[in-house]
């Protein structure tokens, strides 16, 4: 089952001369559970096709489907709140509020929508992820690992549609990235849960179920299932 | 250590960093204006009022020279000019006095004079010139008023000058003179001067060629007719005393020989204890104030800067160069900032100068001083708190790890480790973030309840006066009639008989005056047992060691020599007799009316050491030898009368007492009475009052009317000064406020430019993200209004209260209305700067500002 599909997904930037086409024709389908890394340099357009992916920007064209909704047409508000419901973000900065603990960073995008917390998932999640000991701590007390952890267990949460993953192991060394990545992929594979990854790490990409290349705004192999 | 030319750099590091800055260095300079507004504004009305003080005091002495000799010969003038030791010295010789029919009540003084000592008696001819041709004069407005004159250079001025021989008779010489200048007389001096040529002089007078007692033993002559009067000015006002005794002594003059005097408006300073401590105050709030906000601006930006700090630390700024490049930022805004503050602070102490001196009496004399000095002192002390404010920010960034400024984030030095769970709201959302930062929080705060407080103080303040307390204080009755001396303390004559039965029949003439009540003053001696008078020094020598009150101490040796002091005696009919309040003792009033008795009117002093049982004996001053009736008198008890109903002048070292009438009349023949207290039909109000006026310009100009009409004047005037004081400082002091919450809520917004933008990735809408940055400005101003509104009361109540012990006719209210009112614009800064904010932050996309690191 499909729950992100993108047709002919085109960014640009700028205008005539200095043009700048991050993505140029972005055709590509991720099924339900599927752990996909997307790959490439710097500056090849994987961040852009992330931010369209998460509804953080609109496209120049095309349409980005989740969940069978066209996000592409959403008006800003209404993206936030397709965001905190379909979305949850990893970022390569960890990104928590920082005057918010551990449980509450987690349970902040739920809260946000208004509704109830599902306490039981939410604490098989932090077991999963080994925060038992850590939920009343503020962000400041944490490492950088835990800290990855916890905006893990805050993308889990509220069981969005997809996970999208910025780099989130750039700012850990590697013994940390194993773990972290290890971790991702045992959820990935116990909640069921669709998993996007964009890295410019080949032996982290390798973690995936699919490996998605992408150049100069293109994508080069992996767009859907072989 | 080696010195390394790097100045250059730092300061151009500075200049740069602060150009990014626009708004927060508007702010910053706005703040600093203000505090030099503050200083300059408190200087200039502060130097004002000393000036015209002191100026008043001189005009009342005639002089603004530091001393001088009386009596002096043409030889003893020549001893003391040489023999130096002095700045300047002039000198006048007194011809006699003008003695034509219309100079009656002007006391004028008839003298030649140099130019110099015609400027320092303030009787120098603003137009026209100093005599010079023989039969030349210059005279006051006033004199010239009282002859019929016109102010014109050369009019006829008839003068008749009684003056005296040598051996000592009068003699009365004609002259028509012919005006060849004049000045504005003022109205504190009493006495006039009128200046003629030497050549007249030296042709009519003898001028004084021995010394003055000796011809004073030789020829009898009391009279300062011919004798020098010299003034000098030193270098310092210091210790004129012993200036003057060693310019005697350089003079070789001997001690008893000349007579010296000092010019006690630069002995006795023009400044009292209270005003000296309210201006310290103001200073302090002042300071206070200015740091509050400064410190709290530069705080902040160092913070929202400190990666930027770190960043120039890790390649190689050193702390001690941060500290400069912060020091050096603050005098750039401190060079823009101030000079704005000094120029706009003259004015607005020019605008309130007005409205102060309405409330004073300096006899006409209103300087609005425009002095470097002023200014001066207000950059220095503008920059004295610039400094102050700067030195914890410059700590801060000198202290700066390069490590962690680079992930500083606001509540790095959160003391909490953890945090119980509870449901995220917006508003619970709002107070963690005001928490990031407790300092600044406290003071944002602070800074803004500081001004709320001062506010609603003024206003308890201005509600507090009670018009009708103030009423009781002035006027007892409907309408009082009282001699002007009695009721402006500046008008040089005081009469306390002016009330004839003449008036009082004239004034029962008018229709609608119902009643009229008349109460008797004389100042007379009260003639003290042994006993009381060891109490009267016992008690004396312990007040004249608290106080520094130069004159009393000599009082009090008179007392204990002559065994007697000033007593203030009172008759009041029955009318006004039944407004007396009795506070000790019984009164029992068949025996008081049989006499022998006396009632002891209670003042600060005199119940100290008379009490009731006491006998004195009440009596006259004695003008030579003849003895004049006494009685003596029992204090029957202790009592308080209207302060309407008495002179307005209490005797130093004195008593006051109430008698009654047969041994009041018995003892005193007066002319009239003290006061008359109308009583009046309310209806004819308004005619009376007409009437009474017209009668009394008419043919009683020294008397004065007191309505409630003409109280109500000078009540809203002396409200109005303290409203327009309180209200500005207020206000300013509010600006200061609303400009730290401002900047903090600004730069808290914009530093978490990331953080914001990552909570809207996680599925923050902008409605909610809105609400918790309103939220965060919706607390300050609670907190505020909470302390303003508690804090703030029991502080104005302590204020207040101190202030008003000193004046019966404040009485304390709660008010909370100043706090009321500034809820909409508190509330309207705080709702609408975030969304504001908020709106600039959506001209960058999201990803934008979660990719940019702020700089």
């Amino acid at each position: 089952m499909t729950v992100l599909e993108t047709k002919g997904l085109k960014k640009y930037y700028g205008q005539s001369e200095s043009l700048v086409k991050a993505l140029d024709g972005v055709d590509l389908t991720v099924n339900q559970g599927e752990f996909v890394s997307i790959v490439g340099t710097s500056g090849s357009g994987k961040s852009t096709l992330l931010h369209m992916l998460g509804g953080l920007d609109y496209p120049t064209e095309g349409s980005v489907i989740v969940d069978g909704k066209d996000i592409s047409g959403l008006k800003e508000d209404a993206l936030a709140i397709f965001r905190r419901r379909k979305i949850g973000f990893v970022f390569q900065s960890y990104n928590l509020v920082p005057v918010l603990n551990v449980y509450e960073n987690i349970v902040f995008p739920i809260q946000l929508d208004g509704n109830k917390v599902d306490v039981s998932y939410v604490d098989q999640i932090i077991k999963t992820l080994g925060l038992e000991n850590k939920v009343n701590s503020l962000p400041s007390q944490l490492s950088g690992g835990q800290q990855q952890r916890v905006a893990i267990a805050r993308a889990l949460a509220a069981k969005p549609a997809i996970i999208l993953a910025d780099e989130p192991t750039g700012n850990l060394d590697s013994k940390t990235s194993q773990n972290v990545l290890g971790l991702l992929k045992v959820t990935s594979r116990k909640f069921e849960q669709t998993i996007v990854m964009i890295t410019h790490n080949e032996e982290i990409a390798q973690m995936a179920d699919r490996i998605i290349r992408i150049e100069d705004g293109k994508i080069v192999t992996g767009g859907s299932r072989a | 250590m080696k010195k390394v030319a790097n100045r250059q750099i730092i300061r151009m590091l500075s200049f740069r960093t602060m150009k990014e800055k626009k708004w927060k260095n508007l702010i910053s300079i706005l703040a600093i204006a203000l505090t030099a507004l503050l200083f300059t504004a408190v200087f200039t009305v502060g130097s004002s009022l000393i000036s015209s003080a002191e100026e008043s005091t001189m005009r009342q002495v005639g002089t603004s020279a530091h001393g001088g000799y009386k009596y002096l010969s043409v030889e003893e003038y020549e001893q003391i000019k040489e023999a130096g030791g002095y700045q300047s010295i002039s000198y006048d010789i007194c011809a006699g006095f003008a003695m034509n029919p219309e100079f009656a009540e002007i006391q004028t003084e008839v003298r030649f004079a140099e130019d110099q000592m015609a400027k320092w008696s303030f009787s120098y001819p603003e137009k026209g010139r100093m005599p010079k041709e023989y039969n030349e004069c210059v005279a006051s407005s006033k004199v010239l008023e009282a002859l019929g004159v016109p102010m014109e250079i050369g009019a006829k001025v008839p003068l008749n000058i009684l003056t005296h021989t040598f051996a000592g008779e009068e003699k009365l010489i004609s002259e028509e003179f012919v005006l060849s200048g004049y000045f504005q007389s003022n109205e504190a001096s009493h006495a006039q001067e009128l200046w003629i040529s030497k050549d007249w002089l030296e042709a009519n007078i003898d001028i004084l060629h021995q010394n003055y007692y000796e011809r004073m033993e030789q020829a009898g002559r009391w009279d300062g007719d011919g004798t020098i009067q010299a003034s000098v000015m030193f270098a310092s006002s210091y210790d004129i005393e012993s200036q003057m005794a060693e310019m005697t002594r350089r003079a070789g003059l001997a001690d008893n020989s000349v007579k010296e005097s000092v010019n006690w408006a630069y002995a006795s300073s023009s400044v009292d204890g209270m005003s000296v401590a309210l201006g310290v105050g103001l200073l302090l709030i002042i300071i206070l104030s200015g740091y509050l906000i400064i410190y709290n601006i530069f705080y902040i930006n160092v913070t929202t800067d400190i990666r930027y700090y770190g960043l120039l630390k890790t390649i190689g700024t050193t702390g001690r160069q941060l500290r400069h490049m912060v020091r050096w930022q603050a005098f750039l805004l401190s060079a823009a900032g101030i000079p704005l503050g000094l120029f706009a602070g003259w004015f607005v102490g020019r605008a309130v100068l007005p409205a102060i001196y309405g409330t004073l009496d300096y006899g006409g004399v209103e300087n609005v001083e425009l002095n470097p000095w002023i200014f001066l002192g207000s950059a220095v002390f503008a920059l004295l708190v610039v400094y102050l404010s700067c030195i914890r920010p410059c700590r801060l960034a000198a202290r700066v790890s390069p490590i962690e400024a680079v992930r500083y984030v606001e509540n790095s030095r959160y003391k909490k480790k953890v945090k119980k769970s509870s449901r995220v709201s917006m508003p619970g959302l709002a107070i963690a973030n005001m928490g990031r930062n407790k300092k600044k929080a406290v003071l944002v705060i602070a800074s803004l309840s500081l001004s709320l407080i001062l506010l609603n103080a003024t206003y308890c303040l201005i509600k507090g006066f009670s018009f009708d307390e103030y009423v009781k204080d002035y006027l007892v009755g409907d309408m009082q009639v009282s001699h002007l001396g009695t009721v402006n303390m500046s008008y040089p004559v005081r009469d306390y008989e002016a009330v004839t039965p003449e008036v009082v029949e004239a004034l029962s003439q008018i229709d609608g005056v119902e009643q009229i009540a008349v109460p008797y003053h004389r100042g007379g001696t009260a003639v003290l047992k042994d006993s009381i008078l060891e109490n009267f020094e016992v008690y004396y020598e312990q007040l004249l060691q608290e106080t520094d009150e130069f004159y009393m101490e000599e009082l009090v040796n008179q007392v204990l020599e002559s065994g007697m002091v000033s007593a203030d005696n009172y008759y009041l009919p029955k009318e006004l007799f039944s407004m007396a309040e009795f506070l000790e003792g019984s009164f029992d009033k068949e025996k008081f009316d049989q006499g022998g008795y006396v009632i002891l009117l209670a003042d600060e002093e005199s119940k100290n050491w008379l009490h009731v049982g006491d006998k004195v004996t009440i009596g006259s001053y004695t003008e030579g030898e003849e003895s004049l009736p006494s009685k003596e008198a029992e204090i029957m008890a202790v009592a308080e009368i209207p302060y309407a109903l008495g002179s307005k002048s209490f005797p130093a070292c004195g008593a006051s007492f109430l008698m009654s009438e047969e041994d009041f009349f018995k003892l005193y023949e007066l002319r009239g009475g003290l006061h008359a207290c109308l009583t009046v039909d309310k209806e004819k109000e308004a005619q009376v009052a007409e009437a009474v006026n017209v009668l009394l310009e008419q043919n009683y100009p020294e008397l004065t009317l007191i309505t409630k009409e003409t109280l109500r004047e000078s009540f809203s005037g002396f409200t109005n000064m303290f409203g327009m004081i309180g209200g500005l400082l207020g206000v300013v002091l509010g600006i200061i406020g609303l400009l730290n919450l401002i900047n903090a809520m600004i730069t808290g917004i914009l530093s978490r430019k990331q953080e914001l933008a990552m909570m809207q990735a996680v599925g923050m809408t902008g409605k909610q993200l809105e609400l918790m940055l309103t939220m965060e400005g919706v607390w300050y101003g609670v907190f505020t209004l909470l302390i303003g509104a508690t804090v703030g009361n029991v502080i104005s109540y302590g204020l207040l209260y101190m202030l008003g012990k000193n004046m019966s006719y404040f009485v304390w209210e709660f008010h909370i209305l100043p706090i009321a009112v500034s809820i909409p614009v508190i509330a309207l800064v705080s709702v609408l700067l975030p969304v504001i904010c908020y709106q600039v932050l959506c001209k960058r996309s999201i990803i934008e500002r979660l990719r940019l690191a702020e700089v």
